[in-house]
């Protein structure tokens, strides 16, 4: 272990490890490989939470007789499976409610089967060991706060009165502890959400204070969020935009829109005069992103009396054959809102979209 | 690098890159993994600065003015 800090800037990391390898990240790659595990963890069970790009929930109530083997076994062959093809070693930890299974998956990483069982009765040998800043749902800050209250494992937490913790943290504190002693408070749900926020940024290669860049790239990231958002079937109300100085400093407006819309045309439309507004010439910026909020569905949409209708099912239209190019010929084979040709194509990700399907 | 899906190997660029200042100076550029290992460890040993190492893995691109198929590195 070297004891690189998670969240490290690549420019202090390269100085303080140099020894380290390091490697431009390959996000596509990466959802592919998600999408591969996740795939088989849905054959398996028919109820998984997607959690993130590299955690999920499994529920295996019931699936002991119907596979007619014990948890743990299940979880082997389980892993047996991913590694065989995906080629991904995974680690597993089962137990009674989420927030368990998250604590179990942790001790099963220094464990040599990599899958751990936390039952009925090992539960307390757990919560001993775990420092109470492990536990899913309690941050630095809780944490510490915490410590201050003289309550430094798990175990400690869950022995507190229940009124105790009721008055200092609230119904989210109760739900820990429910969770934290095998009671399930938050069931494995398979259902997905809309996401709250969709937003894309990235930093320029060069510091840049050129406008026309700015608006060049802020198209990108656009065309980027639009794409997504028509992807899940919604439409946006808000837009954000996102200016990044060189000094880190951060400028944010947004607007809400009369009509929703998931159209790049219009959404470039309100974005390019948030960006001129927070632009200055004589400052040198290091990213410019855009925010997409309040999300709502294509099918619960209000008509407007005075609105083009026509226009817009035409901008729909048009919207819907950007993403057939796009999937057919590569990212970015269209561009919306361009101004100079020579601008490079979106850095960082190095497959194309038609692999992550 | 090799191709998830097929496992057949793919042809890459390895380039790898110091940045200084906000800016990218590229040191090194080769389609061997090995070489460009090598000269990472020997900067590494010369400079003591690390390096970021960049994979440009081949890519197909179709050309419609030429009706062809190209080649080159993303």
């Amino acid at each position: 272990m070297l004891g690189v800090p998670m969240g490290i800037p690549l420019f202090q990391a390269v100085e303080k490890y140099p020894e380290c390898i390091y490697i431009s990240a390959n996000h596509y790659n990466y959802t592919k490989i998600s999408k591969q595990v996740m795939a088989i963890l849905k054959e398996v069970s028919p109820n998984v939470e997607i959690y993130s790009i590299d955690e999920a929930f499994v529920d295996f109530t019931g699936l002991t007789k119907l596979y007619k083997k014990n948890y743990f076994q299940l979880a082997r062959d389980l892993q047996k499976r991913i590694l065989e093809e995906v080629d991904i070693p995974v680690s597993i930890g089962v137990s009674r409610t989420k927030t368990l299974a998250k604590l179990a998956s942790d001790k099963a990483k220094n464990t040599s089967t990599r899958v751990a069982l936390v039952g009925k009765h090992s539960i307390n040998h757990l919560l001993e060991h775990t420092d109470i800043q492990e536990v899913w749902g309690i941050g630095r800050k809780l944490g510490v706060r915490l410590r201050g209250l003289g309550v430094r494992t798990a175990l400690d937490y869950i022995n507190r009165d229940e009124k105790w913790i009721k008055q200092r943290f609230g119904k989210n504190g109760l739900s820990v502890k429910a969770e934290l002693s095998g009671i399930i408070v938050s069931p494995v749900s398979s259902k997905e959400e809309l996401p709250k926020s969709i937003s894309d940024t990235k930093s320029f290669p060069e510091f840049s204070s050129d406008l026309q860049f700015l608006k060049n790239e802020l198209s990108i990231h656009i065309h980027s969020c639009c794409t997504r958002l028509r992807k899940i079937d919604c439409k946006c109300a808000v837009i954000g935009v996102l200016l990044k100085t060189k000094d880190f400093r951060t400028l944010y407006e947004k607007i809400q829109l009369k009509t929703p819309t998931n159209f790049e045309f219009e959404i470039s439309r309100e974005a390019f005069p948030l960006l001129e507004k927070m632009f200055s010439s004589s400052e040198l910026y290091r990213s410019v992103g855009i925010v997409l909020e309040d999300f709502r569905e294509n099918t619960e949409e209000q008509l407007l009396l005075f609105n083009d209708n026509e226009k817009k099912e035409q901008n729909e239209k048009l919207g819907k054959s950007l993403d057939i190019l796009e999937k057919k010929f590569g990212r970015n084979i269209v561009r919306t809102g361009f101004v100079n040709k020579d601008v490079p194509f979106k850095q960082g990700f190095l497959t194309s979209p038609q692999d992550v399907e | 690098m090799i191709d998830l899906n097929t496992g057949n190997e793919i042809k890459a660029l390895y380039k790898l890159v110091e940045i200084k200042g906000g800016k990218r100076i590229e040191k090194f550029k080769t389609p061997d993994i090995k070489r460009a290992l090598r000269f990472h460890k020997w900067y590494v040993a010369r400079y003591r600065q690390g390096l970021l190492m960049e994979i440009l893995p081949e890519k197909k691109v179709y050309d419609w003015k030429e009706k062809k198929v190209n080649y080159q590195f993303e």
